[in-house]
């Protein structure tokens, strides 16, 4: 029993940790622009594919084909934020969104069109092996999970609360008129944050390939995921997204293993409408009441 | 140093500024006064660039700037300070000052020059070397007015252009901020001056423009308005 709940606990944690980098992405641009990206899943999706040919169908090492496949859809996001954004800058955010909404379908159907809709998988990169450590039984790919999620977050801290880059991007999401008086180059920072959450959501694409596979259309339920998660966590919030997404991988995983496997997915909607009913700001929630 | 000539601006249909005209010269203080809606903050909008002008020309140092980025004008020395004090709230008091001089460390300055530079602006501001460390969102109105032009400063401008400074202020911190423009011009900074509380800036104005509903009624010296009756009872409400 115990180890049985450690074993979905780590699980959890693995799953959590993905559904953070997916709502982190999301995060990010919000703060970054007032806008929800609901294109994001399908970058997961194309991050997974990418690695997957550049492995599978080009024949580059593991290691290289993580790399370009992460560069490769950093590209995407970038193309994405000039094609979709910058035309729409200077319009409402509700018409932003309904436009990612529909580069989310465009680009659902373009992965099937170009991949099948059959699931792809991955290798594991520290192959399948089941780690033993005393009763426990855990999979590597959770361990890689874990470790390439905390190096990212602290990268991600470093780089954010500690450089003037990021100082300037947070100035950038906190008043973008006021940024550009101070010679800020506003739409670079946009740009830099639309490159960012694009990588983060290739590197969540080919960290769970291996245990979920990529397919075509996985997108939109991660994103609904990774929604719920910076909900929790306290939408627009850093470390709520962080944090949102681990409780909510855990505590679904823990549902799904203890009560009903069946309808594991439903847990995270039990969890945000009785989050909103007990704290509506979500657990960080203050930092986002103020700058409403 | 500024140069504006026949610069219309329009939000939309509405024409805000109508073919105005004004000059600031090096090492001048200039006050821009005016009732509500005047057009002085779409003034100081249109020669930092965050709005784009449709007419005439508008020119810092001699350069053209009608098809220059904000973040190219204050390139060019030009600092806006905007109306309302619009520090970052969720930065702190040190990281909203290193923020002003964005432009600088664009250019390359070092950040150790930077950092001597907070000091200083720290050490000519006492309340806010107090509060270095806190977050913007937790000052004071006053407070936030000083790192506000604190902030502007750190550009090192040639040319610094504040919008209501004194606004909401209590009189003693009305008087502190004037004093603070002063020292600013003592530096070698020209400044252009946009001002509710009239006497206040004239006193200290070398030269002032009196605006109305977009268009320029009145230029001279500062102490000439100063005296002039009919016109403090006609613009400024006595
Ligand atoms: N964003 C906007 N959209 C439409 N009209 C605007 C906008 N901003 C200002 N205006 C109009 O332009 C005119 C000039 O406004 P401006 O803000 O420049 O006046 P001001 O002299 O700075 O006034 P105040 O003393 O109240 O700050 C006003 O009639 C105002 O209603
Ligand atoms: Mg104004």
């Amino acid at each position: 029993m115990f180890s049985m709940a450690t074993q979905l606990f780590i699980n959890g944690l693995a799953i959590g940790a993905i559904y953070a980098m997916v709502g982190l992405g999301i995060a990010l641009i919000f703060r970054a622009v007032q806008a929800v990206n609901f294109a994001q899943g399908e970058f997961v999706v194309f991050g997974g594919f990418f690695a997957i040919t550049f492995f599978s169908t080009i024949g580059l090492p593991v290691w290289l084909s993580i790399i370009c496949g992460v560069l490769a859809t950093m590209i995407m996001g970038y193309i994405f934020q000039r094609l979709v954004y910058v035309p729409l800058q200077r319009s409402t955010s509700i018409t932003i969104v309904v436009a990612t909404m529909g580069v989310s379908i465009a680009l659902t159907d373009s992965s099937r069109i170009i991949w099948g809709a059959a699931p792809r998988l991955f290798p594991e990169i520290l192959g399948s092996t089941v780690i033993a450590i005393g009763d426990l039984y855990v999979v590597p790919q959770n361990l890689v999970i874990l470790v390439a999620a905390l190096i990212l977050f602290i990268t991600q801290y470093i780089l954010f609360e500690r450089t003037f880059l990021g100082m300037q991007m947070q100035a950038v999401a906190q008043d973008k008129e006021t940024a550009a008086l101070m010679g800020i180059k506003v739409n670079r920072m946009i740009a830099i944050t639309f490159l960012y959450s694009s990588g983060l959501a290739a590197i969540a694409g080919i960290l769970v390939a291996p245990i979920t596979y990529i397919w075509s259309t996985m997108g939109s339920g991660l994103v609904q995921k990774a929604f719920v998660a910076t909900i929790v966590g306290g939408f627009g919030s850093v470390p709520g997204a962080i944090l949102g997404g681990l409780f909510v991988g855990v505590v679904e995983t823990l549902c799904g293993g203890f009560i009903s496997s069946t309808y594991q997915d439903a847990f995270a909607f039990i969890i945000l409408i009785i989050v909103l009913i007990v704290r509506p700001m979500g657990f960080f929630g203050e930092e986002t009441m103020d700058k409403a | 140093m500024l140069k504006l000539e026949a610069v219309s601006t329009f939000y939309g249909n509405i024409q805000a500024l109508k073919k105005i005209s004004l000059d600031v010269n090096e090492g001048e203080i200039v006050v821009l006064i005016g009732a509500n809606g005047a057009g002085k903050t779409t003034t100081l909008l249109s020669i930092s660039g965050l709005i784009r002008h449709a007419e005439g020309s508008i020119k810092i140092l001699g350069q053209d700037i009608s098809k220059m980025q904000p973040e190219e004008i204050v390139g060019l020395g030009c600092v806006h300070v905007p109306e309302g004090r619009r520090t970052f709230p969720n930065l702190t008091v040190e990281e909203n000052l290193k923020i002003g001089a964005s432009v600088l460390i664009r250019n390359g300055t070092h950040m150790s020059e930077i950092k001597q530079d907070v000091e200083k602006t720290l050490e000519r501001f006492p309340n806010l070397m107090a509060r270095r460390k806190k977050k913007a969102w937790s000052l004071s109105g006053g407070e936030q007015q000083m790192l506000a032009i604190g902030r502007g400063m750190m550009a090192r401008p040639k040319l610094m252009m504040l919008d209501e400074p004194s606004l909401g202020l209590a009189p003693i911190l009305v008087q502190e901020v004037f004093h603070i423009i002063n020292e600013i011009r003592q530096q070698g900074t020209t400044v252009l001056l946009v001002e509710q509380n009239a006497r206040a800036a004239l006193n200290l104005a070398d030269r002032a423009y009196v605006l109305e509903t977009g268009e320029i009624v009145h230029a001279g010296a500062a102490k000439e308005i100063l005296h002039d009756k009919q016109l403090i009872d006609a613009y400024l409400g006595g």
